[in-house]
C-alpha cells in the first residue's frame, strides 16, 4: 500500500494529519495550476482551498480506482473553468463562434473588447511574454498546456481528468500549441 | 511527399514523441530537408520547454493553516450531521418499534380462539327448573377483556336455547312472570309511548363471575307493554296486534314503539316495562 493511499485510509478515520501531509505534498503543483489558469493570487487561492476541501469532504466516496491526484485535479480544473466562467459573464457580452474539429469537438473562441493579442504583448523575454500569451488563448486549451507543459501531466493522465479520449487530448494540445504559435508570432526572436 | 501545412499540424505532436512511427518517420524526413518546416519545429519545443520553465509561484504563507482549520470545522460539521441524523433514526426506530408492538398485540386479539370452538374451556350451568330458569351462570377461566365478545356469543347460543325451552309452555311461569313485574318500570304514562329496546345480546342475570359481570353492562333490554283494552275497543287493538306473533308470554313486537303509540292514540292505557329475562318486546293484552 503507497504512503498516498495510507494518508487517504487514515483520513477517512478522520485523522486530520494525514489530511494535513497529504495537503502538502499537493498543495505547490495545485496552486500553481490555479494561477497560471486564473492567473490571479487570490482567486487561485481560492479554487485551490475549495478544492482541498471538497476532496476532503467526499473523501469516503473515493475508492481507489484512479488515483487521487486525478481526482484532485479534475476538481480543481472544473472549479478554476468555472470560476473563469463566472468572470467572463461578469466581464461583459462575449461572442462565442463554435466551430467543429476533425473529432467533432466543439472550439470555443471567446471574443472581447480588449485590445488584441499582439498589441498586448511586452516585449521582455520569452518568460513573461510566454505567461502572458497564455491568458490569450482560450480557457481549454490553457488547461491542457498547463497540465502538459507546467505540471508535466502524461497524455492518459489528462484525458482521464477531462474526460475525453486519448485522441481528443492529443488533438486538443496540438490546437493549444498552435494557438500559442500563432499568439508569440510577433515574438518569435525571443525564442529561436 | 507531405506538404508544409500538413507537417506544421504534426510538428506540436511529434514535439512529444506522441505520433505514431509512420507519421513521425515523415516529418523526420521533411524537417530535414525543409528549412521553413525546420524552424517550425525549433519554434515550437521552444514554446514547450520555455513553459515548462516558467517560474514556480510560492504558495501563500498562511494557506496550508487557514486550509487545516477549514477542514477542522467542516469535520465538526459532519459529526455533529451524522449524530443528528442518528437521532433521528433512532426515533423514528423506536416509534416503528412501538407501532409493530401494537400491531403484533392486535393481531393477537384477532387471533384468539373462538370460545364456540372450544366450549370445555368454559364451564357452563343451566340452571335446575325450580331455580330461577332465565339464570346462566357462566364461570369463564379466561376473563381477560378481549374475550367478551366471543363469550357473549356463547351466551347468545345459550339463550336461544332457553327461549326455545320457554316457548314451548302455554302460559309463562310463576317465576317469569314475576321476573317480569319486577323490572324496574320505565314508562306509565301512555303519553309519552317512547321506550328504547336492544336486542344485542341476551339477558343473563345472577352472573358472578368476573366475565359476566362485563356481560351484565351489555345484556339487552327488552319491552313489556301491558295493554289494558275495554271492551269496545277490544276489535281495534285486535286489529293493531293481528299481524304480530303471539306466544305464551304475549305478541312479539319489534317495532314496539310505533304499536304503543298507536295503542295509545286508540286511548287505551298502556304500561310499559323495560325487562330482564326476555328474548323480545312484547305487547300483552289484559281485559
Amino acid at each position: 500500500m503507497t504512503d498516498e493511499i495510507k494518508l487517504i485510509k487514515r483520513i477517512k478515520h478522520g485523522d486530520m494529519e494525514a489530511f494535513s501531509q497529504l495537503v502538502a505534498i499537493y498543495e505547490k503543483k495545485a496552486f500553481n495550476f490555479a494561477y497560471r489558469m486564473l492567473h490571479d493570487y487570490g482567486e487561485a487561492e481560492d479554487a485551490t482551498q475549495e478544492a482541498f476541501l471538497k476532496v476532503f469532504d467526499k473523501i469516503d466516496t473515493f475508492n481507489g480506482k484512479s488515483s487521487f491526484s486525478t481526482w484532485f485535479f479534475t476538481v480543481l480544473n472544473n472549479l478554476c473553468l468555472d470560476m473563469l466562467r463566472k468572470r467572463s459573464r461578469s466581464a461583459g457580452a462575449v461572442s462565442l463562434n463554435q466551430t467543429t474539429t476533425e473529432d467533432d469537438e466543439y472550439e470555443l473562441q471567446v471574443e472581447d473588447n480588449s485590445p488584441g493579442p499582439y498589441e498586448q504583448l511586452q516585449k521582455k523575454n520569452a518568460k513573461e511574454v510566454l505567461e502572458q500569451a497564455l491568458t490569450l488563448i482560450s480557457d481549454e486549451h490553457r488547461a491542457v498546456i498547463v497540465m502538459r507543459e507546467i505540471n508535466e501531466m502524461e497524455y492518459e493522465e489528462i484525458a482521464q481528468i477531462l474526460g475525453v479520449s486519448l485522441g481528443t487530448v492529443k488533438s486538443r494540445i496540438s490546437r493549444a500549441r498552435l494557438a500559442l504559435r500563432k499568439i508569440l508570432e510577433e515574438s518569435k526572436e525571443l525564442f529561436i | 511527399m507531405a506538404n508544409c501545412k500538413e507537417i506544421l499540424n504534426l510538428i506540436p505532436l511529434y514535439a512529444d514523441n506522441v505520433l505514431a512511427e509512420s507519421e513521425k518517420d515523415m516529418v523526420r524526413r521533411h524537417i530535414d530537408s525543409c528549412k521553413k518546416c525546420k524552424q517550425e519545429f525549433q519554434f515550437m519545443t521552444s514554446i514547450v520547454s520555455t513553459a515548462a520553465e516558467l517560474p514556480e509561484i510560492s504558495v501563500p504563507d498562511d494557506f496550508h493553516k487557514k486550509l487545516i482549520a477549514k477542514a477542522a470545522v467542516s469535520a465538526r460539521r459532519k459529526r455533529t450531521k451524522r449524530l443528528s441524523l442518528y437521532k433521528q433514526i433512532g426515533t423514528v426506530a423506536a416509534v416503528a418499534a412501538v407501532f409493530a408492538l401494537c400491531v403484533v398485540s392486535f393481531g393477537n386479539m384477532e387471533k384468539q380462539p373462538n370460545i364456540a370452538t372450544n366450549p370445555d374451556d368454559y364451564i357452563v350451568e343451566t340452571p335446575k327448573a325450580s331455580e330461577n330458569p332465565v339464570s346462566i351462570i357462566v364461570k369463564d377461566e379466561d376473563t381477560s377483556e378481549e374475550n367478551r365478545t366471543d363469550i357473549s356469543k356463547e351466551l347468545s347460543k345459550e339463550a336461544v336455547k332457553f327461549q326455545k325451552s320457554i316457548s314451548k309452555k302455554t302460559t309463562p311461569s310463576a317465576e317469569q312472570k314475576e321476573d317480569i313485574d319486577n323490572t324496574t318500570p320505565i314508562l306509565k304514562n301512555p303519553s309519552t309511548a317512547e321506550v328504547a329496546g336492544s336486542n344485542t345480546h341476551p339477558d343473563i342475570s345472577g352472573a358472578t363471575s368476573g366475565a359476566s359481570a362485563v356481560m351484565e353492562e351489555e345484556i339487552a333490554r327488552y319491552t313489556v307493554a301491558t295493554v289494558v283494552v275495554t271492551e269496545n275497543m277490544s276489535e281495534q287493538v285486535t286489529n293493531i296486534l293481528s299481524s304480530y306473533e303471539k306466544d305464551d308470554i304475549g305478541y312479539k313486537v319489534s317495532d314496539i314503539n310505533t304499536v304503543i303509540r298507536s295503542l295509545a292514540e286508540l286511548g287505551v292505557t298502556v304500561e310499559a316495562k323495560i325487562c330482564d329475562n326476555i328474548m323480545n318486546n312484547y305487547i300483552i293484552v289484559e281485559d
